[in-house]
């Protein structure tokens, strides 16, 4: 197991110990730059709350570190904030980098598998970017009417989207086995080696993404559900 | 973290009893030790790995089909040096008791450097699923297809993901067009 940040921890180490918690970082406005301040200065400075930062950092890098229950108190305004940022962080800039990078390595590589290879990503795009709606249009819009005005939507409720919630990394482990084990040998080297580190990186991003949703979200939203019904 | 059984096979007693208690301290593994392979139980589905003395390894390839059941995170082979050909992860002799203690942690927790050198070739009976996978039949269509039972369905599908590493309907049906077990037009290729 990898270490884990407290809040004494300085800024820079942390970024210097995985570049892939740059666009983590990124989605909570904090920006390089950070002299010798530790993780609570920049928090304080740049009104983030440092538990929940902290709790989506540390969960990135040990998959199996769970906050306690001390996460409760983080505002689930802050929760849905930060899961919507990351979302347009996947559609405006991830999907469309990977697009660019499976054109590359279709012009230089027109074989029938990479076509498949094309084909099922473009399915599984479709899969993506709806399982991303509905969160956006339902969820989300239940969630925050849910802590905002205390008003709470018959027949539905947090754990509807817990059964309901699919896994959006499988099918990029699936492609990335497609990829590594059945490409004819045709290819050009970089553009594939760059599109499967996307891929991988977008599979560990998305990892992440669902455990703060399953982990952190639901249990804080159903306890808000019990409260109100109580 | 991690949670689970590390099997300890050593014949030296002063070795393994030492191996033994240093891995213990690591929080949520249990240590079992043995002499030899004799009287072990491979099928525990908690093993998380193996530590072994390096005569032992042939036999233990034997046994593979054993290690595929139960499917450790690490096998590591205790020695003073490296053997050549083997590419298992190693402790040395000259390591401490810190030293082993996080070696050991970062091999279990790494799930993605699974050594795995099973046969992964499917059986005939796993290929005449995959097609019918491939088709978009559901498990209950495939079961009368095939005169088997839905619950053997699932199995085949279950050992079908684990050899070829595809999870998805769709990348198995990719697959299976890849591999020639279907031909590209029975399947609705859109885009
Ligand atoms: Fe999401
Ligand atoms: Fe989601």
């Amino acid at each position: 197991m990898k270490s884990i940040f407290t809040r004494e921890h300085r800024m820079a180490d942390l970024v210097l110990s995985d570049y892939n918690l740059l666009p983590i970082i990124n989605r909570f406005g904090i920006r390089l730059g950070f002299r010798d301040k530790t993780v609570e200065q920049i928090c304080k400075e740049r009104n983030v709350n440092s538990e929940f930062f902290l709790a989506i950092i540390n969960t990135y890098i040990n998959p199996d570190y769970l906050p306690d229950s001390g996460l409760i108190n983080v505002p689930v305004n802050s929760i849905v904030d930060y899961l919507q940022q990351t979302h347009r962080y996947y559609i405006e800039y991830t999907v469309p980098e990977i697009e660019r990078l499976l054109s590359l390595l279709l012009k230089s590589s027109n074989t029938q598998n990479l076509h498949l290879i094309e084909k099922f990503y473009l399915d599984y795009k479709v899969e993506l970017i709806e399982h991303i709606q509905n969160e956006e249009s339902q969820v989300f819009p239940y969630v925050l009417n849910l802590v905002n005005d205390k008003f709470r939507k018959v027949n539905y409720s947090i754990h509807s989207f817990e059964r309901e919630h699919t896994d959006l990394d499988e099918k990029l482990s699936d492609l990335r086995n497609l990829i590594i084990k059945y490409l004819e040998p045709t290819y050009n080297d970089n553009f594939c080696n760059d599109f499967l580190l996307a891929l991988q990186r977008f599979e560990d991003d998305l990892k992440d993404h669902a455990r703060i949703e399953d982990k952190i979200l639901v249990p804080v939203v159903a306890k808000i559900e019990e409260e109100l019904n109580g | 973290m991690v949670n689970g059984v590390v099997i300890v096979v050593h014949s030296n007693d002063i070795i393994r009893k030492g191996l033994a208690s240093i891995i213990r301290t690591i929080a949520g593994i249990r240590v079992v030790e043995h002499t030899s392979f004799a009287g072990l139980d491979f099928s525990a589905n908690d093993i998380l790995g193996y530590l072994l003395e390096p005569n032992m390894l042939n036999d233990f390839r034997k046994l593979g089909g054993i290690c595929a059941k139960s499917k450790p995170k690490g096998i590591i082979i205790y020695n003073g040096s490296k053997i050549d050909g083997i590419d298992l992860p190693f402790i040395e002799t000259s390591f401490s008791s810190e030293r082993i203690i996080e070696f050991v942690k970062n091999i279990l927790s790494n799930s993605r450097s699974v050594p795995d050198n099973q046969d992964n070739e499917l059986s005939s009976r796993e290929i005449d699923v995959l097609k019918c996978v491939a088709l978009g039949m559901s498990n209950k269509e495939i079961a009368d297809r095939l005169f088997i039972s839905i619950h053997t369905v699932i199995t085949h599908r279950k050992n079908i993901t684990a050899k070829l590493g595809i999870k998805s309907t769709s990348g198995l049906t990719i697959y299976a067009i890849m591999e020639g077990y279907i031909e590209p037009s029975s399947i609705d290729i859109r885009g």
